[in-house]
């Protein structure tokens, strides 16, 4: 009984990903086609995606989303541990303060920041740039909140140790700190991948070429292109492309990636 | 002999830490203050900034625009926190149960968390259209073959919130399912040598050692409710969706500040969607305090 | 030192000095912004490099946009005070642009016109929407108004005759899309007769404009700081709409833009297209026919689509000399005028160009265009029409009744009015 339950819900939920995927490869018409193919009739290998590519620059966008996010991941996951592992295991004057100042941020709606980031940004000059684009949002306090909880947890005899050859404190972050807390970072890494891989509000606001748009974005012009009919072979081809890097992470990190979702909801 | 340097250890804490403290100052509780000013004045880009105090907030209570998103916002926050709640309790407890293919079941169930928004909210786009599968799926054997899932002013929000209903579900099927498994096994045992029906054992075993568990998927998703923003803004026509039925608070800040250029009233209507976001991060801690 | 030697250092340092008062001669550069419109590219290239040549102390800085980013650009530039000096803009933003004393007005002198007559008597018409207080801020570079293309095939099929049968008014049209429209067994349109373009809210606007001045009433008085979007006239305009979606079915908002189906093959018949339309045709292999717009039988006006316009401005916040030689290069552009509509389809009403529009085709836009109101500008455009567009929704897919909707949506664009009114009034002070 519980196998029909679930595999009812299963199909359910699962429909609309199989009718993305599938739809990927088959011809034009057949992608409206009503009632629905199931499965392709006149399988395409990658017609819908050199269309995607033709009709917007599917791979330009491609990059710039990895570029972006492995740019937040790098800066995210190693000043985060590093700005953690400074609130877990020292003690200086305004310690408290400056981690609630931390923390304070993960409460603020983006959509409170969106204007004045905004006008803050053009007044860098970097309004439709890659600056403009990467830096806002390459760092984010839940990388701090994370590894504060993990480096804290870390024994002080390890680190005793690390300091008796006398390299100094960076020195003994990067040689023993950082290995320690490497199963934590993954996690990190793979949620902030994530988030920074759907970013959409932010660069709709600040990018105004085409070439500097990220896939989230971009996707759009393929469902909502200006003056045209939407082109939805395409638009589920690029979908499919945008949907592949997490579905990879999920498939060769599966324990990181529930660790990561769980750990970035238990927060809270 | 050679003078030691008497710093203190303790100090490279502070310049671990200073870079991300000094890139919030600069990217977020500057650009927030900032935000809180920009909600005092009245800016449209061209010419400078004209301070008016607080009337943008007064206005706000007069604006139909702002009005109409309140409610809009209200209803979707209600559609998908209530049901998801619910039903996603109820799927962690079914896949928790033991049977025959349950780790395939369980990734496909789970697929929907896998595409961005962006790209969940494309697939839909396609499959709501009017004379597309949805339409086919619910209606071909009434004989409609056209139903404006997205055009209609009543369809369009319960489009909204199915969408993102189909997404958080299995989200939060996990969090459930991370709680359940902390549930400890001596416990359900006692209730079922007891005597107990599998209901008994979730109402008076179970659901009290979630608690905590429960109130977490409460704020989360009330809190990603009230933020929502890129799921109306792809599957509305116009920003805002027919009559403006699918026009919520994030939305209203774009249009305020993108496409109105009113800037002092976008920051205003952000100011109050933070104020609500806070009331309901409040409301967990009280109620954490009150669990725990 | 030698005599010789001494000499030879004066004639070197003068030669130095002269050298480089040449160098830092007036150099004015002009920013100049225009949309993107890939046929017109080219020729404004070439426009451009003749005008450096006759004028070797002016350099053009000259940037494209894309469409859709034009006006947001625009205007976060000017926010920034690193706007364009000379740009291209459609009429229903420059009100906005007027109120914030963004808009230098014509410098006839720089241009070399004695006077705004000398200007104007070029051209049949177009200075309506760029005149503000009796003075003129731009010259049009494209003035544009919709009429009806037919799919001749569709048309015959359906056993009419586009000729004979095309209606000459609101009342008449239908009955005529019913014949031309395909239903499946749900009475579900396939095939449009004739829809209007709701997707558009450009093409929105204009067309309850022009039917409000068909009838003898205006959407916005005179100041256009106040709607007038009551009383009877609006109420029948309004109705026709509804019912056309409601009552008889024959298209709405949800189907497809119009422009792309007709294009397509797929819609008999559909007024949204100017004269630049031709060449789409030509492009897509219609077999088409231009027609007038319908009018109300019991109509006040004989006007067919509201012209709408682009104009060429100047950067009130430029520095006088650059202001000056963008006049200059802005009379020398639209000078240009018949090779812009050759190449790219860009009409101006002017003598040269309306010389090459004989043909039957365009001779029907031009006569329209003679009896044309011109659509109104309106500080706040993107709210207002957002406003219209919200409240038609309500009326077609809301079903709620155009008596109790229009109304509110009056009190809706007066509000929005009110609050531009005020800004403008708080910004002069």
């Amino acid at each position: 009984m519980w196998f029909v339950c679930a595999a009812l819900a299963a199909t359910v939920f699962a429909f609309p990903i199989w009718f993305m995927v599938t739809s990927a490869f088959k011809a034009e018409p057949e992608v409206q086609a009503i009632p629905i193919h199931w499965l392709p009739h006149d399988f395409q290998w990658f017609a819908r995606f050199r269309e995607a590519a033709e009709f917007a620059p599917l791979w330009r966008y491609f990059f710039n989303s990895t570029l972006l996010s492995l740019v937040h991941v790098a800066v995210t996951v190693f000043f985060g541990a590093l700005a953690g592992f400074g609130f877990a295991k020292y003690k200086f004057p305004g310690r408290s303060f400056l981690f609630l100042f931390v923390i304070c941020t993960l409460m603020i709606p983006f959509q409170i920041l969106v204007v004045p980031l905004f006008i803050e940004v053009k007044a860098f000059g970097w309004e439709n740039s890659y600056p403009g684009l990467i830096i806002p949002g390459m760092m984010n306090a839940f990388g701090v909140f994370m590894m504060r909880q993990y480096a804290s947890d870390l024994p002080d005899e390890l680190l005793e140790a690390g300091r008796m050859d006398g390299a100094g404190e960076f020195h003994m972050f990067l040689r023993i700190v950082l290995p320690l807390l490497l199963p934590a970072l993954t996690s990190l890494a793979i949620i902030v991948f994530i988030w920074s891989w759907g970013a959409f509000l932010w660069p709709l606001v600040i990018v105004q070429d085409r070439e500097l748009n990220v896939l989230a974005v971009g996707l759009t012009n393929y469902s909502q292109p200006y003056q045209h009919a939407p082109m939805w072979g395409a638009a589920m081809a690029a979908s499919t492309v945008a949907t592949i890097p997490i579905a990879c992470l999920f498939v060769f990190f599966q324990r990181y990636f529930i660790k990561g979702l769980t750990a970035a909801a238990v927060k809270g | 002999m050679r003078r030691r340097k008497p710093i203190n250890r303790h100090w490279w804490g502070l310049i671990f830490v200073l870079p991300g403290v000094l890139y919030f100052a600069v990217f977020s509780i500057f650009p927030v203050l900032f935000g809180f000013t920009l909600s005092l004045t009245d800016y449209d880009l061209l010419d400078p900034p004209n301070w008016v105090g607080l009337d943008n907030f007064r206005e706000l209570f007069s604006d139909r625009l702002f009005l109409t998103a309140l409610g809009n916002t209200l209803v979707f926050v209600a559609g998908a926190t209530v049901p998801v709640w619910v039903a996603s309790l109820l799927a962690a407890l079914l896949f928790d149960q033991v049977f025959r293919g349950r780790t395939v079941l369980k990734t496909l169930f789970f697929l929907p968390v896998l595409p961005p928004v962006v790209v969940a909210a494309v697939v839909w786009r396609m499959l709501l259209h009017p004379n597309g599968v949805m339409t086919w799926l619910f209606g071909a054997w009434r004989g409609v073959t056209e139903i404006d899932w997205l055009s209609n002013t009543v369809l369009a929000p319960l489009s909204m919130i199915a969408v993102h209903d189909w997404a958080a579900i299995p989200f939060f099927m996990l969090i459930w399912l991370a709680g359940i498994v902390g549930i400890p096994p001596e416990l359900r045992d006692a209730a079922h040598t007891d005597g107990a029906t599998p209901l008994q054992t979730f109402w008076h075993v179970d659901l009290p050692q979630l608690r905590s568990t429960a109130v977490l998927v409460a704020t989360l998703s009330t809190i990603n409710a009230f933020q929502t923003f890129t799921l109306q803004y792809v599957l509305s026509t116009d920003p805002g969706g027919p009559a403006n039925s699918t026009l919520v608070l994030g939305l209203l800040v774009l249009k305020y500040g993108f496409q109105y250029f009113r800037m002092g009233d976008a920051a205003a209507v952000s100011v109050v969607l933070f104020a609500m976001i806070l009331a309901v991060t409040a409301g967990q801690l009280w109620f954490n305090r009150r669990a725990g | 030192m030698t005599v010789r030697t001494l000499y030879l250092a004066m004639l070197t340092s003068t030669a130095i000095v002269l050298g480089c008062g040449v160098a830092h001669s007036e150099q004015v550069t002009i920013k100049m912004w225009m949309h993107e419109h890939p046929p017109r590219i080219a020729i404004d290239k070439a426009i451009i490099a003749e005008f450096e040549k006759a004028n070797p102390d002016i350099h053009v800085d000259y940037s494209v946009l894309a469409v859709s980013e034009f006006t947001t650009k625009l205007l976060t530039a000017f926010a920034s005070g690193s706007g364009p000096d000379l740009f291209n803009q459609s009429v229903v933003r420059v009100a906005q642009y007027y109120t914030s004393r963004i808009l230098a007005p014509i410098d006839y002198a720089a241009m070399g016109y004695a006077d705004e007559k000398a200007l104007t008597s070029n051209y049949l018409t177009g200075f309506e929407g760029i005149r503000f207080a009796g003075q003129l801020y731009g010259l049009p570079t494209e003035v544009s108004n919709y009429a009806c293309y037919l799919n001749n095939a569709i048309w015959k099929a359906a056993g009419l005759d586009p000729n004979r049968d095309f209606p000459k008014t609101w009342e008449e049209m239908p009955a005529i899309a019913e014949k031309l429209t395909i239903r499946d067994r749900n009475g579900v349109p396939r095939r449009r007769g004739f829809d209007f373009d709701w997707p558009s809210l450009p093409a929105y606007w204009l067309t309850l404009n022009t039917m409000m001045h068909q009838r003898g009433v205006n959407l916005f008085d005179e100041a256009g700081y106040k709607a007038t979007f009551d009383g009877p006239d609006a109420l029948i305009v309004m109705q026709y709409l509804v019912d056309w979606v409601n009552k008889y079915k024959l298209g709405g908002p949800q189907y497809t833009d119009t422009r792309t189906d007709f294009l397509a093959g797929n819609l008999a018949t559909d007024c949204s297209f100017g004269i630049w339309g031709i060449p789409q045709m030509h492009d897509a292999k219609l077999d088409y026919s231009v027609k007038p717009l319908p009018r109300f039988a019991d109509g006040k006006n004989d006007n067919g689509y509201d012209a709408y316009a682009y104009y060429m401005m100047v950067n009130a916040r430029s520095t006088p000399t650059v202001r000056t030689a963008a006049w200059k290069l802005a009379r020398f552009y639209t000078d240009h005028a018949v090779e812009l509509f050759t190449g790219a389809g860009l009409f101006v009403p002017r003598q040269d160009v309306m010389a090459k529009t004989s043909d039957v085709d365009s001779q029907v836009f031009l006569t329209e265009l003679k009896k044309a109101r011109f659509a109104p500008r309106v500080v706040g455009y993107n709210q207002i029409v957002d406003v219209l567009a919200r409240g038609r929704d309500a009326m077609m897919q809301g079903g709620q009744p155009v008596a109790s909707v229009l109304p509110q949506e009056n009190d809706d664009m007066n509000a929005v009015l009110k609050r531009e009114k005020a800004r403008a009034e708080a910004a002069l002070k």
